[in-house]
């Protein structure tokens, strides 16, 4: 068991059908089953003094009536690495003081849709529209493995994509719960992505997270399995120290992964939305994550343009001397970042050429 | 809700100032700016009937405060109220909320004293506040928004004077919890001396507290390095204006030195002043922004001639960050 608390489980009427009610009731025993409200209000969320973590506790098992999959909007101006999101769970059991999710979701439980079958038509519909590569995830609107050990979601994903060689599906985590995976062949078009950062981010901004340390040995026992891996270095957070940080996550990583196997590395800074500054403030307070000098560009607060550079340029240095030939992209940055970073956009990278698939 | 808020009966006709004693636990208009009303009271006398109850042979206000202190200033001797007997206090208290919301609109300070009054002096858990009081006042229900419009009934005078003078909303007034009670005190004066407006007032709170996060220095500290930025002799607009600006820059110092060079780049041009060159916002973009402003050809003509003697190194340094 992963060990992330569920004290309420809510399912719609279409919903209830679903054998993941079954393995939620079972692998939460203790939960409260009821039929979920329409609205978040009527679980009691607006009473709470802390809705964002009270709404981690609750899962909502509903059929998706919207779209499953669609391609990551990405901003304008901004070079967009062609990701597209599956939102098949939206809401998050790890409670991280950046997150957008606190501020960007109306209902904060966490809501998992249950009709599989609309998702994988919807695959099918995409690939027949369009030409290329489809690299997609589930770790845009929550972590891909948090409840894996409960609800082998994975599994469910993996037997999707593993006929559709065209995609290649990216199980982003902060978590250590890959048993599920390793017990089945590694399939070819499929990776297991950790989200990395200093330990003291890690220890201080990810409650509920596993340790650095846990994830990249959990990664390393996927690169012995056979499985790809990939890394994000996303938000990068400026902290007492961070430099000698950063590096020592990237040293970890060098004894524990060959870079052979690590399929792409991105590299974010810490963004969000001015509203939630105050979310932030109110639930972890004004000294963390929010010191620093962050200017509003141009709908996101991100650290000023020379801090990022600074940022970037040194977990670059520090990652390409740890995993050499690993490759690696920025995540939301503009074509002169790029430049003062790599020194080149990422199509004229010649000898960078999974950075060309992704970004042609 | 009964419109009678349950009372026995209901009566309306004049009664003497001095036998009305204003109830401090209804009361929720702040700031006291009533001016327009005073005109109109001292003119017309009051129209709209204030609302009392008996209380020991005299009458305790409930509704109107700002009717009975304009009727009190014009020295008048009677107004027009209506009496409500055995009505319940905390309905009556919900419907002169609801009624001050919908006929002036209440700012946050008033809001919070209402939720103070509701919970010290009615007895109401934060629950059955949310429940009754908020949709009265046209809050949503949310715990989060009780707590966060519920600190401000303690804040200081200068804090809450200026919360409701600003028209600060609850989210634009969250900076201010970040703040120690004195520390934010003596902010809220020194803004207040410097009349900055609703925006200019937010982010000044904010940048106060980046410097305080960032460079460890309290607030009392940097407004005093401001104070000094500005001569004493300059006319208070130009000092509030170079002393907020100050503060910007002070709260962000790459993004000002980043001005800083650039603004010295544009100058080693040695361009006419209609001439205006300007980098994208935080320098987060990818144009520079060249303005004329010429009203007679002659002007824009020099402009234009002296922009084509311009060097490209000159204009590349501009681009550095670009």
């Amino acid at each position: 068991m992963s060990g992330y608390p569920i004290d309420r489980i809510a399912v719609t009427k279409e919903a209830g059908a679903s054998p993941l009610l079954q393995r939620a009731i079972a692998a939460w025993p203790g939960a409260e089953v009821e039929q979920a409200q329409a609205a978040p209000e009527g679980d009691g969320l607006a009473m709470a003094a802390d809705p964002v973590a009270q709404g981690k506790r609750t899962l909502v098992l509903v059929k998706n009536r919207g779209r499953f999959i669609r391609k990551c909007p990405g901003t304008m101006g901004l070079i967009c690495c062609n990701y597209w999101v599956i939102d098949l769970v939206e809401g998050c059991a790890i409670d991280c003081s950046y997150c957008v999710l606190q501020g960007y979701l109306t209902d904060r439980r966490i809501r998992l849709a249950v009709n599989f079958d609309d998702m994988e038509r919807e695959l099918d519909t995409e690939l027949a529209a369009t030409d290329g590569p489809i690299r997609l995830g589930t770790g845009e609107l929550s972590d891909s493995l948090m409840f894996d050990h409960e609800l082998g979601i994975s599994s469910m994903l993996i037997a999707m994509v593993r006929q559709r060689p065209r995609v290649t599906l990216e199980l982003k985590t902060k978590t250590v719960n890959i048993d599920s995976i390793l017990d089945t062949k590694p399939v070819e078009n499929v990776v297991i992505a950790w989200s990395l950062n200093a330990p003291a981010i890690a220890y201080g901004e990810e409650r509920g997270a596993a340790s650095i340390e846990q994830r990249i040995q959990a990664a390393s026992r996927a690169v012995a399995a056979g499985w790809k891996v990939a890394f994000h270095f996303d938000p990068l957070v400026i902290h007492d120290e961070w430099e000698a940080g950063y590096r020592q996550t990237a040293a970890l990583l060098a004894e524990a992964v060959d870079p052979a196997r690590v399929e792409w590395i991105s590299l974010g800074a810490l963004r969000f939305h001015p509203s939630m500054k105050d979310v932030i403030r109110r639930r972890f307070g004004a000294e963390g994550i929010l010191k620093g000098e962050f200017a509003l560009c141009p709908n996101k607060m991100r650290y000023a343009k020379p801090l990022r550079r600074r940022l970037f340029s040194t977990v670059k240095n520090a990652l390409q001397e740890a995993l050499p030939g690993a490759p690696l992209y920025l995540c939301m940055e503009g074509a002169e970042m790029w430049k003062a970073v790599f020194g080149a956009l990422p199509q004229a990278m010649p000898r960078n050429a999974p950075m060309k698939r992704l970004f042609a | 809700m009964n419109l009678l808020a349950g009372a026995r009966a209901m009566e309306a006709r004049p009664v003497t100032l001095a036998d009305i004693i204003p109830d401090p636990r209804f009361h929720c208009s702040f700031p006291h700016d009533i001016s327009a009303l005073d005109a109109s009271v001292a003119r017309r006398g009051v129209i709209n009937p204030v609302w009392l109850i008996p209380s020991d042979g005299k009458y305790d206000l409930i509704c109107g405060f700002r009717r009975y202190r304009a009727a009190t200033k014009a020295a008048q001797e009677k107004m027009p109220a209506l009496i409500l007997e055995g009505a319940d206090e905390y309905t009556l208290l919900l419907m002169q909320a609801e009624e001050n919301s919908h006929t002036r609109g209440l700012n946050l300070l008033e809001k919070a004293m209402l939720i103070r009054s509701a919970h010290a002096s009615f007895g109401k858990t934060p629950e059955q506040v949310i429940d009754t009081l908020f949709p009265a006042i046209g809050l949503e229900r949310s715990m989060v928004m009780y707590n966060a419009i519920s600190q401000v009934a303690e804040y200081g005078p200068y804090t809450q004077a200026l919360v409701a003078s600003s028209g600060m909303g609850a989210k634009q007034a969250a900076v201010l919890a970040q703040f120690e009670k004195e520390e934010r005190e003596l902010a809220a004066e020194w803004i207040t001396d410097h009349r900055l407006g609703l925006n200019q007032c937010v982010q000044a709170f904010e940048a106060l507290l980046d410097i305080r996060v960032n460079q460890g220095l309290s607030a009392s500290e940097v407004m005093d390095e401001m104070e000094k930025a500005a001569a004493q002799n300059w006319d208070a607009t130009r000092r509030t204006d170079v002393i907020f600006n100050t503060l910007i820059k002070k709260s962000k110092p790459a993004l000002a030195s980043m001005e800083y060079d650039f603004d010295d780049a544009v100058a080693a041009l040695t361009l006419p002043p209609q001439v205006r060159i300007r980098p994208p916002k935080n320098f987060e973009g990818r144009h520079i922004e060249l303005t004329i402003r010429a009203d007679r050809a002659e002007s824009m003509s020099a402009a234009i001639a002296a922009l084509g003697k311009v060097e490209r190194g000159g204009l590349e340094k501009l681009f550095k960050w670009i």
